[in-house]
């Protein structure tokens, strides 16, 4: 096969396992000879509409098994597929479509009320939608027409397979480009450290417009195995995503700590067959040892990796998990820098730090973003240029994560850089006071946010949730959290509710946080 | 309890507005009505009013997924029901 483009493993398995199933959608499966010959009709469908190579097309679409075609469509139409979240609200769909330039878009019938909204500034052609939604339509019966062998595109690693947007700090979204190498040099690490085999069945939990979805998708196809998209309604019930999991006879699942930790304490495990389930990744945001230490136990065949790194640079570093001793509440290392990848921690003045020192951690990857999307303001930022080895100048990445190396060679996670507050004159790290609270055996999850104060300076506030069924008001919490951190760094205002405002892909919105709490009185504690 | 009483538990404590129109048939988590950690508020409310456990195994799509099914599900726990 043309190994080095990330749709190739399709046709390549369409020929030697044309009957395995590529994709499986709420009891229906599509083999990987119809996959091939659907996303080839898909991208004569879009080269016949206009699309030329690296053109972006966007996929606006519930978990369908035709979320499969249209990725694979558009990639072998030498498009550039952007995943929408299909939740997102029109006005942002908007700015996206404009932002990236895009004149064409995989969506669906049941999608119409939003398309209907659409106001496109530019010429903008919907495929597979088949209702009247005032704008050019090319139907899934139009497409199944065209031919179904494999379009004349000539693509190298080095073009754009996917842009996925993220938030930007301006309150608009960001678009981060990611090449074929990148993504498949991703894709191979997931399969090789999972030990992905044809008999894998992977959940894809994770939106699309989440980057975990990529593994979820392309390091499956690298296998040849089958990608189990999870419904979105299933996602909310943790009853029936463990349910999903024993009826579909899912084997791994990569998605967000605040997934997993919902899974074990409402998702009736105990009355689960879950004996399918033989690897979980996780990544996202930090995973409290007692929740994941309390999963382990419950799924005692099944190993555990934590995957770290940004959007920019997926999977950075991964650790496997070994058994964690009950007594043990230190965070969860990031562990080591993955295969085909390079760190380098740097101090404020950009000299190389000792083991042992925090500092930034920089990234020299092939599965680093080639650059946000139309901002150079941003590319300057985050990227440079530095001798690696001493040898000649390559690129680095700017994670903006704070990371140290202990003694035994791993990396730990200490929080974002632009986490670290200066309050009364020293150096807090949000995270830390997050695990502080976290420790306490009540506490399920905390979250802690700066809000400005009436004299213009920094407060740090923390929301909290209890773990079911047990009892800690806010006065206990901070007693606890005195034991842990210095006094300085005690949260001004902390509050105990009853659930935290989460982000799309599941985190904590920390910013929905501050925003709803600016104007709180200092010195607070709530319950 | 009756689907006018959850739709109206929903509107005046979890979404803070009485004037959302929430039909009986609405996918309460595809229009983004309620998210997981609303349904938990419910299931805890559902169990106050009617004097009976929900185990975590009964809070799924076929019993939350709806105001309809979340009714539905009451009155078969209410009339001693075998739950599917």
């Amino acid at each position: 096969m043309t190994d080095f483009l990330i749709h190739s493993p399709v046709a390549h398995y369409a020929r030697v396992t044309p009957q395995q199933a590529a994709l499986s959608f709420a009891g229906h499966e599509m083999s990987y000879a119809a996959l091939d010959a659907a996303s080839n009709r898909l991208a004569h469908a879009l080269i016949s509409s206009g699309l030329k190579r690296q053109g972006r097309v966007g996929i606006f679409m519930h978990k369908a098994l035709s979320l499969g075609v249209a990725i694979y469509g558009i990639l072998k139409a030498g498009g550039v597929f952007v995943p929408l979240d299909p939740f997102m609200p029109v006005e942002r769909l908007g700015f996206i479509l404009d932002d990236c330039e895009i004149g064409h878009l995989v969506s669906a019938d049941g999608m119409a009320g939003a398309l209907k909204q659409l106001e496109p500034t530019r010429p903008l052609t919907v495929f597979g939608v088949g209702v009247e939604t005032g704008l050019a339509s090319v139907s899934w019966s139009q497409i199944d027409a065209e031919p179904a062998s494999a379009p004349d595109v000539w693509l190298i690693d080095q073009d754009l397979g996917y842009i996925m947007y993220t938030s930007g700090s301006t309150g608009n979204p960001k678009g981060m480009m990611h090449s074929h190498l990148g993504s498949i040099t991703y894709a191979r690490w997931g399969r090789s450290h999972v030990g992905l085999t044809a008999g894998d069945r992977v959940a894809s939990h994770a939106p699309l417009h989440f980057d975990l979805s990529i593994f979820d998708f392309f390091s499956t196809a690298q296998a040849g195995a089958t990608v189990v998209l999870v419904p979105e309604q299933v996602t909310k019930f943790p009853a029936s995503w463990t349910q999903y999991i024993e009826s579909e006879r899912i084997s791994v699942v990569f998605t967000v700590p605040f997934t997993l930790i919902e899974m074990m304490q409402r998702g009736a495990i105990e009355q689960r067959d879950l004996s399918s389930l033989r690897w979980i990744l996780f990544g996202g945001e930090p995973y409290p040892p007692k929740h994941l230490r309390a999963l382990m136990a419950a799924l005692p065949n099944a190993r555990f990796t934590n995957v770290y790194g940004p959007a920019e640079a997926p999977s950075c570093t991964c650790y496997d998990v070994p058994p964690l001793a009950d007594d043990d509440d230190q965070p969860i290392p990031i562990g080591t820098v993955s295969c085909n990848s390079d760190d380098l921690i740097l101090d404020d003045d950009d000299g190389e730090c000792a083991d042992g020192e925090a500092g930034e951690l920089c990234i020299r990857s092939s599965t680093l973003t080639r650059g946000y999307w139309k901002r150079p303001d941003l590319n300057q930022r985050v990227f440079f240029e530095r001798p690696s080895y001493g040898h000649f100048p390559d690129i680095y990445f700017r994670t903006g994560d704070y990371v140290v190396r202990h003694p035994d060679g791993l990396l730990r996670y200490l929080g974002r850089k632009d986490r670290m507050v200066k309050t009364r004159g020293h150096r807090v790290e949000l995270d830390e006071v997050e695990a502080a609270l976290a420790s306490h055996p009540a506490v399920s999850e905390a979250a802690a946010f700066v809000v400005p104060d009436a004299h213009g300076s920094k407060q740090i506030h923390a929301c909290v949730t209890l773990c079911d069924g047990a009892r800690a008001d806010a006065a206990v919490l901070m007693r606890h959290a005195r034991t842990k951190i210095p006094a300085y760094a005690l949260p001004r205002h902390l509050d105990v509710a009853d659930d935290l405002p989460r982000t799309s892909s599941g985190k904590i919105d920390r910013r929905q946080l501050a925003a709803t709490n600016a104007g709180q009185p200092a010195h607070g504690t709530e319950s | 309890m009756s689907i006018d009483a959850i739709r109206q538990y929903i509107r005046v404590e979890i979404l803070d507005d009485e004037t959302v129109s929430i039909e009986a048939d609405e996918d309460l988590m595809m229009n983004q009505v309620l998210d997981s950690m609303d349904v938990m508020r419910l299931v805890t409310h559902l169990e106050q009013s009617c004097g009976f456990k929900i185990p975590p195994q009964d809070v799924t799509l076929e019993h939350f997924s709806t105001l309809r099914r979340i009714d539905s599900y009451v009155t078969a726990r209410r009339n001693g029901d075998q739950l599917v």
